[in-house]
């Protein structure tokens, strides 16, 4: 219960720091992805359940405050990040037999191949299929930048991660983790 | 372990696996639902409504008081100098100002005469601010602290300063989306000022984020009489925009590979990157 209510506590405070204080921090109009560090860390950190979970709500309220301009006018299609999202969180939960909280190397390497997946999936199903076809150009502009960034980021936000996560998940690394 | 506490265990849990494809499938459902129809728009918005933004609002203007003290201590030193260079401006353009005066005078007269008047500085209009971008960057859309009980609704379009900014798409009840003409998915019907050509104006992410201008196309203009710096305005033809609101300046033209049409990017009049506040227009444009 404890560990719901802080983890849903965080989603949410992550969310509103990433809408209303990042694009102020931006470089060249890019913002760094602190929902993907936020999922992808407690992927890694507490396994798939509690990663495909926090996935899951992270890209539902991504989705609820983006414009796709797709469909009926609207410009809204909820669900999209969210299952995106939701498969990045339970991948990086397979990863946890092979986690070590005093090792960078293994975190940050998973939370920049996620973000760097993530823009791939979005430039091929948002950008790829209406002609936009210079993947250079955004894979160097876009996809490359944000990585960087969210790694930059992810250097100092992921100590912050961890020392929550053992504050709510103590000394029993793995137990929470289904056995499938 | 009691053998009862381990019956409830096994009672609550559901494997990861079967978890993700319950919830996969549920998402697909959604974007299928949302894709479209507006099922989902009035309960979801609500709740949206009362739990993120208000919160939303608090974070925005911490956002915003933090990037004015970094502006304000890097531009210090900027402003001094520049001072000195404006008093001397200031000078010369009263000057320019009072033979301005007289032109407008008569630009009025003219007006009038022609019955021309109705420009858009009288569409009825409120100011919002920005309270929070979209967590991507892959769109440029933003949300905006007034909704459905300010008389927001959707496809009200949305200026900043002269400029058209983009329309409004969804609305809540006290927070309404934006989508910015600047967006890769966006389309606007245009028209040239000085020459009444129509074309139609195509928000695209790679000409923004490297040189800052709006793509456009479909541009006929056979007797070659658009030349760059010309003021393009929405058109009134455009289902979804009022007419007359300034897009921005023509900054360069080329023909299409058709020969029949021109195509090529205007610089627009807003600056996206520093938008706080903007103005939506309550009225909407009147079609059929």
């Amino acid at each position: 219960m404890k560990k719901t209510i802080v983890t849903a506590l965080l989603v949410y405070f992550c969310f509103l720091l990433q809408t209303g204080v990042f694009q102020w921090i931006s470089f060249g109009g890019i913002m760094p992805n602190l929902l993907l560090i936020l999922t992808a860390s407690f992927g890694f950190m507490s396994g798939e359940k509690t990663g495909l979970l926090t996935g899951f709500a992270c890209g539902f309220l991504a989705d609820l405050f983006c414009v796709y301009g797709a469909g009926n006018g609207s410009g809204e299609l909820i669900g999209y990040y969210a299952l995106l999202y939701m498969l990045i969180g339970y991948l990086n939960g397979k990863f946890t037999r092979m986690f070590y909280p005093d090792d960078l190397k293994l975190p940050l390497f998973l939370i920049t191949v996620s973000d760097l997946s993530l823009n791939l999936i979005c430039y091929c199903v948002m950008f790829l299929l209406r002609a936009r076809l210079s993947f250079g150009y955004y894979f160097l502009h876009i996809i490359l930048p944000e990585a960087v960034y969210t790694l930059i980021v992810a250097f100092l936000a992921y100590p912050l991660l961890l020392a929550v996560h053992k504050r709510i998940w103590p000394s029993e690394r793995g137990s929470n983790e289904s056995p499938c | 372990m009691s053998p009862i506490v381990r019956r409830k265990r096994k009672k609550f849990h559901i494997p990861a696996k079967y978890l993700l494809m319950i919830l996969s499938g549920f998402c697909v459902l959604m974007m299928l639902f949302t894709f479209r129809t507006n099922l989902f728009d009035g309960p979801l918005k609500s709740v949206v409504g009362y739990a993120v933004i208000p919160f939303q609002r608090g974070f925005s203007r911490i956002g915003g008081y933090l990037s004015d003290r970094s502006k304000e201590l890097a531009q210090l030193r900027d402003v001094l100098a520049q001072n000195q260079a404006l008093q001397e401006q200031v000078d010369d353009l009263t000057m320019e100002n009072n033979q301005l005066m007289q032109n407008q005078y008569e630009l009025n007269n003219l007006r009038t005469l022609l019955e021309l008047d109705e420009t858009y500085s009288e569409y009825e209009k409120i100011g919002a601010r920005i309270i929070a971008s979209d967590t991507e960057n892959w769109f440029y859309s933003f949300t905006i602290d007034k909704g459905k009980k300010d008389g927001v609704n959707v496809d009200c379009n949305v200026m900043a300063g002269s400029g058209l900014v983009g329309r409004v798409v969804s609305v809540g009840p006290n927070f309404a989306k934006v989508q910015s003409i600047i967006s890769d998915t966006s389309n606007v019907s245009a028209t040239v000022l000085a020459t009444s050509e129509n074309l139609i104006v195509e928000g695209d992410l790679q000409s923004v984020s490297s040189q800052g201008t709006i793509r456009f196309s479909q541009l006929s203009d056979l007797d070659n009489r658009v030349t760059v710096g010309d003021k393009v305005v929405t058109s009134s033809i455009s289902d979804k925009y009022l007419p007359g609101i300034l897009i921005g300046y023509i900054s360069s033209i080329n023909t299409s590979p058709d020969n029949l049409t021109k195509s090529g990017y205007l610089t627009p009049a807003v600056d996206f990157s520093h938008l706080e506040e903007v103005l939506v227009i309550t009225q909407l444009k009147r079609t059929g």
